[in-house]
């Protein structure tokens, strides 16, 4: 399950050089990260010179929705911490549950964040990363702040039958009316679902619907199918927004090894079996809710 | 705190649904930290959160 199979796809290649290029020209702006005091041009602004978040959506030359920009998750942790939110455990193979259950006790420590590895489809729910969107007719790209990438063809294409697994899969979009819908499938069962540790198999397929609301915000509605773990396609909505009068800053991975040497793992051992009935009693809602906001430590 | 058979799971803040592991009938590792659930004279729950940089209580209604 660990292993990629090796496939050769020369026209993958060819596509990912002149992607890496199209990057580069890019990123080209975000890499020197120096403009702290220059304005982003082109947006519509107020009298007082801040962004217009609320102005109307820009269209591209050809009518369609205009998606290019820097863009953040706007959407909290609750899917990144666990992507079956809104699922039942009964929903989930029980042999993934078990999985889940292992990383959980081994707090993350061969998760991707650890092993400085991509996110995969964890992109999609992750607010620590920040991302552009380019846009041309045929191809939309999305360049993540760690330095990795996502295509998205629009010309035609459709999606490989049988893909060689990659960490950031293989998309084609297309619009329709003022929403992009962008398909996906091609992962790497070596990735994670969540940071909490829900597996993904390589029959993963994810769509994506993205809806441009204004200036400041865009929608992005996640259907993501993967039957052989999940009974009920995994279904949520993460608002995006757009990072103004800024530039993406470098964020890559170094050195998370020598956190991992120290992280300790809670002992099989030390694991309780404790009776549904005693656990009912702990169930409900805390009065008064205990948000981050509440802290206050002793 | 909601629960699915022997799988108790903590919604902090509308972070999403978070697994505790049991350690004993009454104490749970949360991510790292522990969670402690203790009773009040009114029938009430306490809740006891130890992270490693202090503790947090909260309670809950019976």
């Amino acid at each position: 399950m660990e292993k990629a199979r090796p496939k050769t796809r020369l026209s993958g290649q060819r596509a990912s050089l002149s992607v890496c290029f199209a990057i580069v020209l890019a990123a080209g702006i975000s890499l020197e990260a120096q403009w702290i005091k220059l304005q982003t041009p082109g947006l519509p602004r107020l009298p007082d010179g801040k962004p217009n978040l609320s102005a109307p959506a820009p269209q591209t030359s050809d009518g369609k929705p205009d998606l290019s920009g820097l863009w953040s998750n706007d959407g909290g942790d609750r899917y990144y911490n666990n992507i079956t939110a809104d699922l039942q455990v009964s929903d989930v193979a029980p042999w993934a549950h078990e999985i889940f259950m292992k990383r959980q006790l081994e707090f993350g420590k061969d998760s991707m964040e650890t092993l400085c590895l991509p996110l995969g489809p964890a992109y999609l729910t992750t607010r620590f990363r920040e991302f552009r969107i380019v846009q041309t007719p045929v191809l939309i790209m999305m360049a993540f702040d760690d330095g990795m990438h996502r295509s998205i063809f629009m010309d035609g294409r459709s999606l490989e039958p049988d893909p060689n697994p990659t960490w950031m899969g293989y998309s084609v979009g297309h619009w329709e009316g003022d929403a992009l819908i962008v398909e996906s499938n091609g992962f790497t069962d070596r990735s994670w679902l969540d940071f909490g540790g829900h597996p993904l198999s390589e029959a993963l397929r994810v769509t994506e619907r993205y809806t441009r609301r204004d200036v400041g915000r865009m929608d992005v509605q996640v259907t993501m199918v993967d039957p052989t773990i999940y009974a009920k396609p995994i279904t949520f909505s993460m608002p995006i927004a757009l990072q103004t009068d800024t530039e993406m800053l470098e964020g890559f991975c170094e050195n998370h090894h020598k956190s991992r040497e120290r992280m300790v793992s809670t002992k099989a051992g030390d694991i309780a079996q404790v009776s549904a009935v005693v656990l009912s009693r702990y169930v409900g809602p805390t009065t008064p809710p205990m948000t981050a906001g509440s802290i206050s430590f002793t | 705190m909601t629960q699915e058979g022997t799988n108790l799971w903590f919604d902090y803040d509308g972070k999403g649904k978070e697994l505790l592991v049991a350690l004993s009938p009454t104490r749970f590792s949360w991510t790292g930290s522990i969670v402690e659930f203790g009773t009040t004279g009114d029938n009430g729950v306490n809740i006891t959160i130890h992270y490693v940089d202090g503790t947090e209580v909260g309670a809950r209604r019976k």
